[in-house]
């Protein structure tokens, strides 16, 4: 299935761009998208409190996706 | 009632038909306290203040800084060094001399926020660190109050409003701070002046919007800002019923105190020096080089940095690179003690931890980064 996968905040730094689009195969949940896109670049301790959100709206991580969907993965910010 | 004076004053909000003369009469009786007088807090205050509130509370314990002068409008280069609510309450009683200013020159921390929010209709929550948003969130679900959201790193700024009863509360996005080190803030990742300048607006508007009654505030809606695209979106957020704070069967019941993650030194140890497993302090690591000791001391910040500031036998991987260049670079070393350095130990804990999870078992922190070794170690190493 095709989605597509937005970074926000720390991931745009890690991943060095806001989005990819990206051809997975059927039935994975969020996590198993996000175990995918990381790969070697997954920080634990960061997957701990990132918020999930799959067409904009707030999901658990083990929400399934569907062909189509957009995934975003937004860590909190705290600047002011 | 509005005298004739304060109709023209206000004409041009009150001929809005949804603010009206009824709408600035709310203005005029609300509370407003402004939690931050940073980059948020000084627009949002401004605004609010030219808006026709009542009272405003302003609550910060910091004083301007030369770094703060690029998106904190309210200061000038005559203030740095003066206390932020000082400077701030001359600013804005200048601009409305009916308005009642309360200053509280202190740190909102989990133990003073209920009694420091307890007097206002509507927070505005423009601090810059984890521990006070939490607190500022317990204290506003347990009080009732509407806290109105807004944060900023690098070109992204996000606001919400958080109205207990009404939809979710922060601990329902993120149900807990994130560890010291995961996130940076504006001084290590940056921050572009004028989106605290969108955000802090957006901020005074959801306040205003509340106070009146009018419009549909940012309740159970995040709005994301991409000042580098220009675009927006928003995540509709649930209020959790499970929340710690604000579910259905709440376990905290009074703001929760975590360590302040802009100071990651252990409790005890602050102003001690100190060689452990997993942290040393830069006077230590500087003493240990000076001793001609091998130690590989790896810099983590980005190549313009190292150029305004560095320590001469560190070498330099930013953060970002680490993954990809660590095991032809380091791999040599996963026996040895590496202490990773940056700007103020953030970004750093942030490398030792990922570090750590790929074998590098000796890994360890300098806690409070070049800052800190500057300020303790080495003065003639310049601070930025």
């Amino acid at each position: 299935m095709a989605i597509t996968v937005k970074f926000f905040a720390n991931y745009r730094d890690l991943m060095g761009q806001s989005e990819i689009a990206i051809d997975t195969a059927p039935e994975l949940s969020v996590a198993d998208i996000y175990t995918q896109v990381l790969g070697s670049k997954a920080r634990p301790e960061l997957r701990r409190v990132t918020m999930f959100a799959v067409n904009e709206q707030y999901v658990p991580a083990d929400t399934l996706v569907h062909d189509g969907d957009r995934v975003a993965f937004i860590p909190p910010v705290s600047g002011g | 009632m509005l005298t004739p004076d304060e109709t023209a004053r206000w004409s041009r909000q009150i001929r809005l038909p949804q603010i009206g003369a009824d709408g600035q009469e709310k203005l005029a009786a609300a509370k407003v306290a402004i939690v931050g007088l940073g980059g948020l807090g000084c627009p949002a205050a401004l605004y609010l203040a030219a808006a026709g509130i009542g009272t405003l509370g302003l609550i910060d314990d910091d004083v301007v800084d030369p770094s703060n002068l690029h998106r904190q409008v309210l200061y000038r280069e005559s203030d740095v060094g003066q206390p932020k609510v000082v400077v701030a309450w001359q600013q804005i009683r200048g601009l409305n001399s009916q308005l009642r200013l309360m200053e509280h020159a202190l740190r909102l921390t989990a133990a003073n926020a209920m009694f420091l929010l307890a007097d206002y209709d509507l927070v505005i929550d423009g601090s810059d660190n984890f521990p006070t948003r939490y607190a500022v969130n317990d204290a506003c679900v347990i009080l009732k109050k509407p806290n109105v959201y807004g944060s900023v790193l690098q070109f992204e700024g996000r606001a919400s409003v958080f109205a207990p009863g009404h939809g979710p509360c922060y601990r329902c996005l993120y149900p807990s701070p994130p560890p010291t080190g995961a996130i940076p803030g504006c001084a290590d990742a940056g921050v572009l002046g004028a989106l605290p300048g969108m955000i802090g607006s957006i901020q005074a508007g959801e306040a205003i919007k509340l106070i009146c009654g009018i419009g549909d505030p940012l309740i159970g809606r995040l709005l994301m800002l991409d000042m580098l695209a220009m675009t927006t979106e928003q995540i509709q957020i649930p209020r959790n019923p499970n929340c710690a704070v604000c579910g259905d069967h709440p376990t905290i019941t009074q703001p929760v105190e975590y360590a302040d993650s802009c100071i990651p030194l252990p409790v005890g140890l602050a102003g001690e020096d100190y060689d452990l497993d997993d942290r040393m302090t830069p006077r230590i690591a500087r003493r240990r080089l000076a001793a001609g000791e091998r130690l590989m001391v790896l810099d983590v910040r980005e190549p313009f940095e190292a150029a305004i500031a560095s320590v001469p036998q560190a070498k330099l991987i930013p953060l970002g690179d680490l993954p990809q260049r660590a095991d032809s670079e380091l791999g040599h070393l996963r026996d040895n003690e590496i202490a990773v350095l940056c700007h103020h130990g953030i970004r750093s804990a942030s490398a030792v931890e990922w570090l750590r999870s790929h074998g590098f078992k000796r890994a360890k922190n300098i806690d409070g980064g070049i800052d800190r070794w500057s300020l303790e170690a080495d003065p003639s190493i310049p601070r930025y």
